[in-house]
């Protein structure tokens, strides 16, 4: 395309001149803005940081007056791919919980931030808590109605409820929850905050990837990997199911080599996908991988076909970029890239 | 050898009836049985209920444990480890529960125990007369009924709705989950179970409707609208919705409003409806039959209260939290007095609090130095 304009421009015309200085312009702008949706595209919104010290577990956002727990279904995954219009991967979790249930902090804590314009469903409060790991977390609620009388700078409970979840207006009624930074942008992965909670698989029920694990003696390496979806299916009872990513890709340069790929399909029942990285990676003893992974959600499954014909399609571990294709540009893939050295 | 473990057995399992049955048995405020040998100290409760606002440490009237207990159906159900049965129930629609149960005399307690039963999103509900064997439980899309003595598990409500079956409002279904029917709540005598669906609609509104377990009658009660909580008398059913306190007459269906300003963490006591005004450490009583109101307030302009009302009378409890104190009072609707307070001497973090029974409220959590677990039981 460049190289036509270029071409172009040898052919003498005053009103072509004029023309292609147009021409130009258009063509610079559009680059210009180009490089300005690249730029958002590749700008950060998520944080891989998991906290292993966390003496304090997080409590279900949703439970009955006297304190029993109840434990949602996820239809929605931080990190999620998704076929909507929003932001693609999902910047938090979506928790189907109907209109008007009460929902209670996940921790004890003091109102940062708060929306109580509802007008638009996006009613929002943010708590800050001390939970022990040395930094503040942050839990944002979204899509719902603030009690009466809450403001900034109040303290909250576990034990008592600062809002329902809002009616329909543009948004199926659910809670949106997502760990972020101090101004909202980033977000936390969150399966940790429930490491001790069975129903939701330990947590691994609310992010896209969790517990990814590295053994040095053996070189093998897993990671729990799978999608939270609001597909209905009839054959279930629930109507929601966990489904299977169509595969992992692992993503990894040996000693500062040339970024290459390769897939994996096969995981187990509870979706955890186990490898040999050092087989995988052809690296012997003293080598140091560089590596990521993408989950790539199956946008022709027959299963979950609310899915079907999406046009993004993939989940980085770890998540860091709002939304980046589907292979990274060597500095982009540095700039996430883990690392391991093989030891064995 | 066997004989051996069979006699240690069944020596188990009278010790846990008795131990049960001591338990159910304390409604009564003069009892002085101690609940648990497990329990570090366990003592008298008061006698004789005071009338004016006395300020007391914690001894002597509480209980306390040291750890985190949650009561459901008057049964403590975690961490204690009871003689239990595990029963495995299926429907015909596929769902099934896997729970735990305990047996005394003739009544079977299911044990919730919370976040490790992925089968279960709900308390069970205990059907009066059915002596404590036939439980609601739902599952976020139906409501079912369980009955723990014929080992049966089935759908309550009707799978067609006129023209509506549950498959097409399955499939059909735009909203974030098909709730069939959802947010049970029965009326005290067991004769009415409240409950909400967005089956209509593709998802899209709520109504709520009212099953007759009597009869079998399943009716709109009202339609685009929902229900935070609710509580239905004899003939009405009282129900807040955002910042409104609705009745609605079960018969005639007709609506009324009983206050537009309230907040909804509240609670019901038949007749009275209680709330915190403005979150923080003022509250409101409504008398819902005579719509007489009543202000009060409580521990200090930066606390926050939370209100439990019992099913049995017009004591509720009032739990002050400014963040790690802790203070409690059973305050009388009637007549809004204060009957007793008490505060909690050492920095403390709420994680459960509910009603025993009639008389005895419980708090649990754990101590915010320490991080050990904690349960006070407190009486009036």
């Amino acid at each position: 395309m460049r190289t036509q304009q270029v071409m172009k421009r040898h052919i003498y015309s005053p009103t072509k001149q004029i023309t292609n200085t147009v021409l130009l312009i258009l063509v610079l702008l559009s680059q210009i803005l180009s490089v300005s949706s690249a730029s958002d595209q590749y700008a950060r919104s998520f944080i891989q940081n998991v906290s292993d010290n966390m003496s304090i577990q997080a409590l279900s956002p949703y439970k009955n007056k006297d304190g029993l727990e109840y434990w949602p279904l996820c239809t929605s995954k931080n990190n999620q791919p998704r076929n909507v219009s929003g932001t693609n991967p999902h910047q938090g979790t979506d928790l189907t919980i109907n209109v008007g249930e009460l929902i209670y902090p996940i921790y004890d804590g003091e109102i940062v931030y708060m929306d109580t314009d509802i007008s638009s469903q996006t009613g929002y409060i943010l708590v800050r808590s001390d939970i022990g790991i040395g930094e503040y977390a942050y839990i944002e609620y979204m899509h719902i109605v603030p009690i009466s009388g809450l403001s900034v700078g109040q303290y909250v409970y576990t034990s008592i409820p600062i809002a329902t979840i809002d009616d329909y207006l543009r948004y199926d009624s659910h809670l949106h929850i997502g760990r972020v930074n101090e101004t909202r942008d980033i977000h936390f992965q969150i399966y940790d905050l429930f490491a001790d909670c069975v129903n939701w698989t330990n947590g691994s029920d609310l992010d896209v990837f969790s517990y990814p694990s590295y053994n040095e003696e053996t070189a093998e390496f897993s990671i729990y990997a799978y999608i939270s979806s609001d597909t209905e299916n009839p054959e279930f009872y629930g109507g929601y199911g966990r489904f299977r990513l169509k595969y992992i890709t692992l993503f990894y340069s040996v000693n500062g080599n040339a970024w290459q790929h390769t897939d994996i399909a096969d995981c187990d029942p509870n979706y955890k996908y186990t490898f040999n990285i050092q087989e995988k990676t052809n690296a012997v003893k003293g080598d140091t991988i560089e590596y990521y992974i993408t989950g790539t959600r199956d946008n022709e499954s027959s299963y979950d076909t609310s899915f079907n014909d999406a046009s993004y399609t993939v989940a980085y571990y770890p998540a860091y970029y709002s939304h980046p294709d589907a292979v990274l540009s060597g500095e982009k893939a540095d700039a996430i890239a883990l690392t391991i050295k093989i030891s064995k | 050898m066997n004989d051996l473990k069979k006699i240690s057995e069944t020596a188990i399992t009278i010790l846990s009836a008795i131990l049960m049955a001591s338990s159910l048995a304390s409604c009564d405020v003069s009892s002085t049985a101690p609940q648990q040998s497990l329990l570090p100290t366990a003592s008298e409760t008061a006698e004789d209920e005071p009338s004016e606002t006395i300020t007391d440490p914690l001894a002597p009237e509480t209980e306390v444990f040291d750890y985190l207990i949650q009561y459901q159906n008057s049964i403590p159900v975690l961490p204690l480890d009871y003689d239990t049965t595990q029963v495995v129930l299926s429907c015909d629609d596929g769902f099934s529960i896997s729970v735990p149960i305990i047996t005394i005399d003739s009544g079977m307690y299911p044990v919730y125990e919370s976040g490790s039963n992925s089968s279960l999103n709900t308390a069970f509900i205990s059907i009066p007369d059915s002596n404590h064997r036939k439980y609601i439980v739902w599952n976020m899309h139906k409501i079912y009924m369980v009955d723990f003595y014929l080992a049966t598990l089935i759908t309550l409500l009707p799978e067609n709705d006129g023209n509506i079956t549950y498959d097409h409002a399955l499939s059909t279904n735009d909203a974030n989950g098909l709730y069939w029917g959802t947010k049970p709540i029965l009326s005290t005598d067991g004769k009415y179970l409240l409950y909400l669906t967005n089956r209509r609609d593709n998802g899209k509104t709520n109504d709520m409707r009212i099953y007759d377990l009597v009869t079998g009658e399943d009716q709109l009660l009202l339609k685009d609208a929902f229900y935070t909580d609710a509580y239905i008398s004899a003939d009405t059913v009282f129900f807040t919705c955002n910042n409104r306190l609705m009745r609605i007459e079960i018969s005639s269906k007709v609506l009324g409003t009983v206050s537009n300003d309230i907040s909804v963490n509240g609670s019901f006591s038949y007749p009275y409806y209680i709330y915190t005004k403005e979150y923080c450490h003022t509250y409101n009583i409504i008398n819902i039959l005579s719509l007489g109101e009543a202000e009060g307030s409580a521990g200090t302009s930066s606390a926050a209260l939370s209100i439990s009302t019992n099913i049995f009378n017009s004591i509720c409890a009032v739990t002050i939290l400014d963040k790690t104190e802790v203070s409690m009072l059973f305050l009388d609707l009637s007549s809004n007095n204060v009957i007793r307070t008490y505060n909690i001497d050492v920095p403390f973090r709420v994680l459960y609090k509910q009603w025993v029974d009639e008389n005895r409220f419980l708090i649990s959590g754990y101590e915010d130095a320490t991080g050990n677990e904690k349960t006070y039981i407190f009486s009036y």
